[in-house]
């Protein structure tokens, strides 16, 4: 049986009065793509950061290959690479002496693979780095996270800078990385789209809680608008259950709800005497419809 | 008018320890001057004092007060320079209107409250002596401008300071903002006409520079082109081994030595005495240990790469910043002694400078390793206190019973002891988090 990457068990952290991330428990299985969606200010990179032993906890647990992540041992930190929001590169260097420095730390160091992305993503290895634009540093950033083939890589809005073209390189890189089933990627991004189309799990972060955790799938089949068009006119008390939104207009109802089921919606329609039809909706609408 | 009105506020309350401070030296200065001016400090001290008994420490008192507020007052103006300094380099004020300057009248007039407060209270502090109180106002205003306006500067240097060095310019700029107005003080009749110019022609050529910057910045490219200037650019070059240095930022010691030379060698042109040219190297001293606190945040990118534990890493950090403190100590010494040998020191003083220089960059080191989080009060207060101690020393070692300066220099190693211990302990608990946060704090203040 293949164990947790990460297993967090009621995290939670604060700094002095004011608390970032309240209660938190989820997992990170190998194979996994987990997207991280939350407001500005919800607590995306604290929890990342947490995960990675930057900061310890105030109260629960969270645990990187079985290890408590702030005395993460070695063993345990070559298996890891991380994005930072902001990058780290040593601007005086060359984009080759980075990759050289920051590979003289892995015994693992791939400089085939790095000479290959490093063609593909059209870094100029001899570039100074204080020369690079905000996306190349980007994705120079991106390339010393992958040298050592990490199980388990951390990315804290990795794509934010780059053009479409090399989010989409990107991307693809990731899919790549987590399609042996052994490695597993968590990345935090405002780019809706990109999670929806990357991640089979999603963590969306709310009010310092992990408002919801799951298979991205399940998230979607689960939460959907509802349209109700009744025969004659909707009863004015009429309100659906576990709706995120709801607007009632004569005959005619819409509303956003969550934890949907077929069962559910048989109710619905004959305990109104009404057509429902349900449409589903996007990662972005749904994200908005949890935040209104 | 609005636009400098809202910033000069910004600049007196922008921060909450800034409003306290703001208010401090509204008291203090409406208290010390009405208090000086109704019972000035002669007619306290002389024989028809009007108050009996204890007049001379009500004297004391009286002129502590307006003093105080005058320092508050200039600190509580400490966001000027960094809010001056930062808005200067945005895009933005190239779009506001007048906003070049709007943003130097503004500073200007802060300068200008500073000043006429300071010669306030001069003028209140001589208001009975028998001499002409014609121009005291006007020459205490010139000299203010004078001590305040590069003190300014230095604090926006200081605060810019993101490696050695801006700490170093810092530095450097103490040694005019002290040594100057005292220059003029000291000559026995002092007429300002001669700083007066010197300041009014700066500050002219400082205002047109930073008001047609802009446009000189859109010809400054077909200069360069026609004289084809090579553009200066440091480079680094990566050795096998050094990796750990590199990423902290301690990879060519060498280097904050050698720059060293510079702040020292301007250094020369104003100062003689022994005791401060001690305080001086001291202070150079403290700054290049100092140095140590950048390389906190900076340790983050090494947690996850290499096999140390916090522990292990602040061991490694010291010891690699003990390695840049002897390279700028070997320099400092040889300059001491060269500079001693020149203006003819007395060989104990040279004998007390090896102690100092070798406490101040431990000092220097371990208040810079301390900084993991946020600086508290309890940082502030024994940092401060440690720089007074060998301050003390400095200034007043050539005098002291050889039992005292033993006394003083074993506190002072107690205290580098101490700070060293609650690096460490600090360091077993280190979050990066709050490191870092203390640093975006810092950088958005710029």
């Amino acid at each position: 049986m293949n164990h947790p990457h990460v297993v967090a068990q009621q995290l939670s952290k604060s700094f002095g009065k004011h608390e970032v991330i309240r209660d938190v428990t989820a997992e990170v299985a190998p194979g996994d793509i987990v997207g991280v969606l939350g407001k500005n200010g919800a607590g995306k990179t604290t929890l990342l950061e947490l995960m990675l032993g930057f900061t310890p906890a105030t109260s629960g647990a969270i645990q990187i290959f079985g290890r408590d992540s702030f005395k993460m041992t070695n063993d345990t930190k070559s298996r890891v690479g991380f994005v930072p929001q902001q990058d780290e590169l040593i601007n005086q260097l060359t984009a080759h002496d980075q990759l050289r420095v920051i590979g003289s730390f892995y015994r693992n160091w791939d400089n085939a693979l790095i000479q290959k992305l490093s063609v593909i993503w059209e870094i100029d290895l001899k570039e100074r780095v204080r020369n690079m634009s905000v996306g190349q540093r980007q994705k120079l950033s991106i390339l010393l996270s992958l040298g050592h083939h990490p199980d388990l890589l951390v990315l804290d809005e990795p794509v934010a800078s780059l053009d479409p073209v090399a989010r989409r390189q990107f991307l693809e890189q990731i899919i790549e990385i987590a399609a042996d089933g052994r490695r597993a990627v968590v990345f935090s991004s405002h780019i809706v789209s990109d999670i929806e189309r990357l991640a089979n799990k999603i963590w969306i972060l709310k009010d310092q809680r992990l408002f919801w955790s799951g298979e991205i799938d399940t998230l979607k089949e689960s939460v959907v608008r509802i349209h109700v068009r009744g025969k004659g006119l909707l009863p004015k008390d009429f309100e659906i259950p576990n709706a995120y939104s709801f607007s009632l207009d004569g005959a005619y109802a819409v509303a956003v709800v969550r934890d949907w089921t077929p069962a559910t919606h048989s109710r619905l329609a004959n305990g109104l005497d009404a057509d429902v039809e349900m449409q589903s909706l996007t990662l972005e609408e749904i994200f908005l419809e949890m935040h209104r | 008018m609005n636009a400098v009105l809202r910033l000069v506020m910004v600049y007196f309350t922008g921060a909450r320890v800034q409003r306290w401070m703001s208010l401090s030296t509204l008291i203090l200065l409406t208290f010390g001057i009405l208090g000086l001016w109704n019972y000035s400090a002669l007619v306290l001290i002389g024989p028809k004092s009007k108050i009996s008994g204890g007049s001379i420490a009500f004297s004391a008192l009286l002129v502590m007060v307006p003093i105080i507020g005058v320092l508050t007052l200039f600190f509580s103006a400490a966001l000027m320079p960094i809010v001056f300094g930062h808005l200067a380099r945005t895009k933005q004020l190239h779009a506001l209107p007048y906003g070049r300057s709007k943003l130097l009248i503004s500073a200007l007039l802060v300068l200008g409250i500073v000043a006429a407060m300071f010669a306030s209270v001069v003028k209140a502090l001589y208001v009975s002596f028998p001499i002409d109180q014609g121009p005291v106002f006007g020459k205490a205003m010139v000299i203010a401008a004078l001590t305040f306006s590069p003190m300014y500067v230095f604090l926006w240097l200081i605060s810019r300071a993101k490696g050695a060095l801006g700490s170093l310019g810092g530095a450097m700029l103490i040694i005019p903002c002290l040594a100057l107005p005292f220059h003029f003080v000291q000559i026995p009749q002092p007429s300002i006409r001669m700083p007066l110019v010197i300041g009014a022609v700066i500050l002219v050529a400082c205002a047109a520079a930073f008001l047609m910057g802009p446009r000189w910045r859109s010809w400054a490219p077909s200069v360069v082109l026609k004289w084809n200037i090579p553009k200066p650019e440091i480079r680094s070059k990566y050795r096998p081994g050094s990796e750990f240095a590199l990423l902290v930022g301690v990879a060519r010691p060498w280097m904050l030595s050698v720059g060293l030379i510079f702040p020292v060698a301007v250094a020369t042109l104003f100062v003689t005495s022994a005791n401060i040219w001690l305080c001086y190297l001291m202070l150079c001293s403290v700054i290049c240990g100092g140095i140590s606190s950048l390389s906190v945040s900076r340790s983050r990118s090494l947690w996850l790469r290499g096999p140390w534990s916090r522990s292990q890493l602040f061991s490694r950090l010291e010891a690699l910043h003990w390695r840049q403190n002897a390279y700028c100590i070997s320099v400092l010494l040889v300059l001491l002694v060269a500079i001693g040998s020149h203006l003819g020191f007395r060989t104990s003083l040279l004998a007390i400078g090896i102690p100092l220089l070798l406490l101040g960059a431990a000092v220097g080191t371990y208040l810079g390793l301390m900084m993991t989080r946020g600086i508290g009060w309890l940082d502030s207060m024994s940092a401060v206190g440690a720089m007074l101690l060998m301050l003390v020393i400095a200034l007043y070692a050539a005098d002291m019973p050889t039992a005292v300066l033993v006394g003083l220099d074993a506190a002072v190693i107690g205290l580098s002891i101490t700070f060293r211990a609650l690096a460490q302990r600090r360091w077993t608990q280190l979050d990066w988090v709050l490191c870092r946060s203390a640093a975006r704090r810092e950088s958005q203040s710029l």
